[in-house]
Parts: C-alpha cells; sequence; structure tokens
C-alpha cells in the first residue's frame, strides 16, 4: 500500500514539480481566455482548472495527462450561458459529471469511436474557427494599437521556439506585452474589464438553481454534449500520453475520473472541462508523468492567482487574443484540409456540412447533429445499393452472383435483377459477396424460388455466411410469405 | 560485442550517411542485429487518430515508413534483417530510452539531422545521446 503510494505518486517528483509548475503558468491564460469565449467571469475557468487539475490527479486513470478548462467545452455553453446564466452552467457541469460516471462504470468509452470520423473531424475544425471567431469583436473599432499588439504576440509566440525551447512562449509573450502596455500607459482593455479576479479560494455552493423537470430538460442536452466531448478529447489525450510515455492506461478510469472532476468543480463555481491535448504533451515533454505533475499545475495555478491576481487583472487583452489565435490555429485540423480530395467525398462532405452548420448557426450540437444524420443517410444509401453479377456455367447453369446488402431496403432491387423468363433450367444464387439481415431479405429470396418454381425451373442458394444461413434458417425458404 | 545495433533516423541525408556505416559494421559482425528507430516529435491530429480508430501505433509505423523508406530498402537489399521501432515524442530522450530498455550495445546516428544549417558542428539530438546514452555511441559525420 505504502509502496503503491510512493510509486504512483513520488517516483518522479522533481520533474513532476517543474513540469507541473510549467504547465501551471501555460493554464492561466488559457482559463482566463476560455471563461471569456463562454461568457463567464475569469474566476469560473480559473476554478474550473484548479478544481479539475487537482481531482483528476486523484481519481484519473491516466498520471501524467493534464486536464482543465477547455475551448471545445466552453464553446459547447455558450448559449446556455447566454439564455440561463451562470447558475445553470454549474448545474449543467454537475450533470456532465453524472453522466461521464456513468459511462466510465459501464465501461462505454470504446463506443467513443462510433461517431463518425468525419462528423468528428468537422466539429474539430469548426471549433478551431469558433475560437478565432470569439476573437473578432476584440477588433471592432480597435486602434492599430491593438492590431500591433497581438501581431507581436504572435511573433514571440511563433518566433521565440526557434531560440529556445526552454520557456513556454505564449508565458513569454503574454509577460511582455503586459510590461510593455504596463511601462508604456497604454490605455488598452485587459483582463481586468471582463469581471474580476478574485484573490480567494473557492467555495463550496449548491448550484443556485429550481429542481426540477423543466430545470433538467435545459441543462440535459448541453450536458450531454458536454460528457461526450469531453469524454472524446480524454480519449484522444490519454492515447497519445500513453504512447509518449510507453505505458498503459485505464480509460473507464478515467472517464470516470473526469466525471468526479466535473462535479466537484461544478460545486465549486467552475465550468465543465477535459483533458487538453497541448497541455498534456507540455507536462510529459517537461517529464510530467506522474499524479503529482497534474496535482503541482492545479495547486501552482491557484497559488499565482492568489499571490498575483491584481497583476492577472493588467494583462492587455491583445495578448489573450493572440494566444487564443495560436490556441485555434493549433486546434485546427490541417491534414484534414490535404486530404479533402483523397478521402471519398461522402466524407469530405459530411466534414464540410459540419463545419459550414457549426459556423453559420454557432451552435455546435446543431453541427454534430446534421454531420450524424448526413453519415446516416449516406450510409444507408450506400447501403441500398445491390447488383448482380451472371455468367453461364460450363453445365449450363445460370450463376447470380449477389454484391451488397439484403434488408427490406434493397430487397424490390434484388427481384428486378433476375430474368425468369429467359433464364435456363437451373439458376444458381451466390451469397458470398452478400448478407442477409431480416425477414423482408428472406421473404424476398423466397418469392423469386418460388417463380423459378412455377416454371419449373431450378433454383439453389450457395454461399450463404453463418449469419445468414442462420436467419434464413429460421424464417424458412419453404412457403413463400403473404407479404 | 556489438550485437545489438540502433540506428536512429530521422530521414535526412545525415542519417542516410549512419544508415551506410551501420549496414557496413553489421555486414562485418556475423550475429550483429540491427533495429531501426524513428521517433515522431508531433503527435497525430485527431483526425488522423479517429481515422486509425485510436491505434496510435500504426499511424507511428506509417509516418516511419514514408520518411525511411530508402533505408528500409537499403537493408532488405543487403539481406540484412532488421526491426523497425517507432516513438511519439522527444527524439534524444527516446533514442536513449529505447536503446536502455532494449539493451542496445551500440547506438548509431548522424552528426546532423534536419534542422536548419547552421554552423554548429552537432545537431541538438547527437549532442544530448552523446551525452546521456549508457553505452557507446558511433556519431557519422
Ligand atoms: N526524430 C528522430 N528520430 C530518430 N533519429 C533522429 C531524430 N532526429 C534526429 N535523429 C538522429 O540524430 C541525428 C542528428 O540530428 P539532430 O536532430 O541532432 O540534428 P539537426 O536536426 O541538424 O539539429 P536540431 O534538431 O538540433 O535542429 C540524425 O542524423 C539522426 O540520426
Ligand atoms: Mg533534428
Amino acid at each position: 500500500m505504502f509502496q503503491r503510494l510512493k510509486n504512483t505518486w513520488f517516483a518522479n517528483v522533481r520533474l513532476d514539480v517543474l513540469a507541473g509548475m510549467t504547465v501551471a503558468l501555460a493554464l492561466i491564460p488559457e482559463a482566463i481566455a476560455f471563461s471569456i469565449i463562454a461568457g463567464v467571469d475569469p474566476m469560473v475557468g480559473l476554478y474550473a482548472s484548479f478544481c479539475i487539475a487537482c481531482t483528476i490527479a486523484f481519481v484519473g486513470g491516466r498520471p501524467g495527462m493534464i486536464s482543465a478548462a477547455t475551448g471545445a467545452m466552453a464553446l459547447l455553453m455558450v448559449t446556455l450561458v447566454a439564455n440561463h446564466g451562470l447558475e445553470y452552467l454549474l448545474a449543467a457541469t454537475v450533470l456532465t459529471g453524472l453522466i461521464q460516471i456513468g459511462c466510465g462504470v459501464l465501461k462505454l468509452g470504446r463506443f467513443i469511436s462510433f461517431v463518425p470520423h468525419s462528423v468528428m473531424l468537422g466539429f474539430v475544425n469548426a471549433l478551431a474557427i469558433l475560437i478565432f471567431m470569439a476573437q473578432l469583436p476584440y477588433f471592432v473599432g480597435a486602434g492599430w494599437l491593438m492590431y500591433g499588439l497581438v501581431a507581436a504576440t504572435l511573433a514571440i509566440i511563433y518566433g521565440l521556439p526557434r531560440i529556445t525551447k526552454a520557456v513556454p512562449s505564449a508565458l513569454v509573450a503574454i509577460i511582455a506585452i503586459t510590461a510593455l502596455s504596463l511601462f508604456m500607459g497604454f490605455n488598452l482593455q485587459t483582463v481586468g474589464d471582463m469581471g474580476p479576479i478574485t484573490r480567494a479560494f473557492p467555495l463550496f455552493a449548491l448550484p443556485n438553481i429550481e429542481i426540477s423537470l423543466a430545470t433538467l430538460m435545459i441543462i440535459l442536452p448541453y450536458s450531454l454534449t458536454l460528457a461526450l466531448v469531453g469524454m472524446l478529447e480524454s480519449l484522444l489525450t490519454a492515447t497519445i500520453v500513453d504512447e509518449m510515455t510507453d505505458t498503459k492506461s485505464n480509460k473507464n478510469t478515467e472517464l470516470r475520473g473526469q466525471g468526479i472532476a466535473n462535479i466537484v468543480s461544478g460545486f465549486f463555481g467552475g465550468m465543465a472541462g477535459c483533458a487538453m491535448i497541448g497541455q498534456s504533451v507540455i507536462n510529459v515533454k517537461s517529464g510530467g508523468t506522474g499524479r503529482l505533475s497534474a496535482l503541482v499545475a492545479g495547486s501552482f495555478l491557484m497559488f499565482l492567482i492568489l499571490v498575483l491576481g491584481d497583476i492577472v487583472t493588467k494583462i492587455p487583452m491583445a495578448a489573450l487574443v493572440g494566444v487564443m489565435i495560436m490556441v485555434s490555429i493549433g486546434t485546427f485540423d490541417w491534414q484534414s484540409l490535404k486530404d479533402l480530395r483523397r478521402v471519398p467525398f461522402a466524407d469530405s462532405l459530411v466534414m464540410v456540412a459540419t463545419v459550414a452548420v457549426v459556423v453559420y448557426t454557432h451552435d455546435l450540437a446543431k453541427g454534430v447533429g446534421v454531420g450524424v444524420v448526413l453519415s446516416a443517410v449516406i450510409f444507408g444509401w450506400k447501403m441500398a445499393k445491390i447488383s448482380m453479377i451472371d455468367e453461364l456455367l460450363a453445365s449450363g447453369t445460370k450463376r447470380y452472383a449477389v454484391h451488397g446488402q439484403m434488408f427490406f431496403a434493397t430487397t424490390t432491387d434484388f427481384a428486378e435483377l433476375f430474368d425468369v423468363a429467359q433464364d435456363p433450367e437451373s439458376v444458381e444464387i451466390d451469397f458470398s459477396a452478400s448478407h442477409v439481415w431480416d425477414h423482408s431479405a428472406v421473404a424476398a429470396i423466397a418469392r423469386l424460388m418460388g417463380k423459378y418454381q412455377q416454371v419449373g425451373k431450378k433454383v439453389s442458394i450457395v454461399g450463404l455466411n453463418l449469419e445468414s444461413q442462420q436467419i434464413v434458417d429460421r424464417i424458412g425458404l419453404g412457403a413463400p410469405s403473404g407479404h | 560485442m556489438f550485437q545489438r545495433i540502433l540506428l536512429a533516423t530521422d530521414g535526412s541525408e545525415h542519417a542516410e550517411r549512419a544508415a551506410d556505416a551501420a549496414l557496413g559494421l553489421a555486414r562485418e559482425l556475423s550475429d550483429a542485429h540491427v533495429t531501426l528507430l524513428h521517433v515522431s516529435s508531433q503527435a497525430p491530429s485527431r483526425g488522423q487518430l479517429l481515422q486509425a480508430n485510436l491505434d496510435i501505433k500504426s499511424l507511428l509505423e506509417a509516418e516511419a515508413h514514408a520518411t525511411i523508406a530508402s533505408i528500409e530498402s537499403k537493408f532488405t537489399e543487403a539481406g540484412l534483417p532488421y526491426r523497425l521501432e517507432v516513438a511519439l515524442g522527444d527524439p534524444a530522450q527516446k533514442i536513449v530510452e529505447i536503446a536502455a530498455a532494449r539493451g542496445i550495445d551500440l547506438i548509431v546516428i548522424g552528426s546532423r539531422g534536419l534542422g536548419p544549417v547552421s554552423a554548429v558542428l552537432l545537431g541538438s539530438v547527437s549532442h544530448r545521446v552523446a551525452h546521456d546514452a549508457g553505452c557507446p555511441v558511433m556519431i557519422v559525420k
């Protein structure tokens, strides 16, 4: 017991502490920016990051992975916050956690991959575009100073790593721009204008909402999408961290842990969050592989806010906008643009449609909905195609080879592909490139056989796979059924 | 004495020369076995991960095959069996880790790699591997 505690927590103390502190520094600007995107005070994101990072350190399934407030989750809450306010967001966060615990306990993690890839890709790209678009209002009516400072921020973020990778470049950019603006006395919009930075620990409180079915119906759709996206991000991140550290993780424990962390966050005034690919990679590359690294990241973040809260309010929005533009560029899946012409047209269509709907409605859930429905329709359409290759065998028998799925949607086409009158005395139907799915299919085959028998021709069926054979046996080909 | 040779390659010309050296060495030594290692420093995108059904190894292997195809064919032509290893993370750190884990007797790397050409004699990866490795390191110029 003691030994195990030592192994999971204190095997790598020095590097875990250093990496955790590096991550904390990078977490602060993002937590603030994601709060602003969600439409809540900066403290909501900061408290969320603190609660989630620290809780996950204890209950997560993937040591070394960093979870906190994220852009993906923030964007999913925008309309909830705008229409119903913060308290509903806190309640939705708790419910998100409950759903995730349920999924973890029921071991549903692997079903995540059932969501079509192209929808997920569209979702991610739409996310990046929305994060970018959320920055545009800051430029409206802004002077050259704003543009200049954003450009300077980006220059530092992308330029500094060419010189040194020892310090996180986004942090250097923020410090430099803040120092510059304080020194020059620029009169600019700052983080302080977005809401207060409270230099205090979060307090436990029940979300101040009416507990009723109506409330549940309001928050449930948000909680479901939050839970789903949170689980997906966490699985993707865990996969990457597994590979980087050459260790295995327990994905279902991780899902459960994400749920617990979100519940804690909701009760302490934080918004829902999930694993962060970027921060986790930073953590592991800085040597943080143990549970301690996440705990240090969360507590050091809180410490910085307690000590430096006043300075944080002085950060110009220009610097934060620059960081968010970097986040959106990093989130966009550029590979998918290159692949547009390589992947099947239908997949590209689904991806582009998902992006278009999200960008148009500003609602990630709607985009995913449209994408899923479109994929299902395309899938159905592909499935509903059936074709036949016929050949005359040396023995005088005509063989039909069926290609495609046999089910209710294909039975009409199936029947029309046979030429009962012209065919020779003996006919063979080969199902080895097909699959018989349902009653309609068996009935259609039986009807066809009936037609051949009426004109005195012999029909034999070959190549049924095991499952098809079973369903055919169960329903029987003997007497054509009524319909 | 150098039974297990690890050849780290990033697909650069320098690494190509390192491959020739490793190849020559493996020919001379009758019972030598070469492991080719390519480290990806950039994690695959979400889309790629989803498409591969979270099988990240297959993605890394595909990337490795694409970048070091010419070296692989060199070994195949020479009739020398080799093993391909892939990893994700910091190249120097991974090279050292894997060498230790597999009981490697000799690491062969190029002096420089794909990085921007500069006056520096040694790339950062070769420098750190030479510094941190627990076995002899052959740096090929
Ligand atoms: N990602 C990698 N995977 C495997 N081997 C690598 C990798 N990167 C470098 N190496 C090995 O290290 C050698 C030296 O490359 P290195 O990266 O140190 O030089 P560089 O790219 O010129 O410099 P830098 O990366 O510091 O800009 C390469 O010839 C290769 O053998
Ligand atoms: Mg290099």
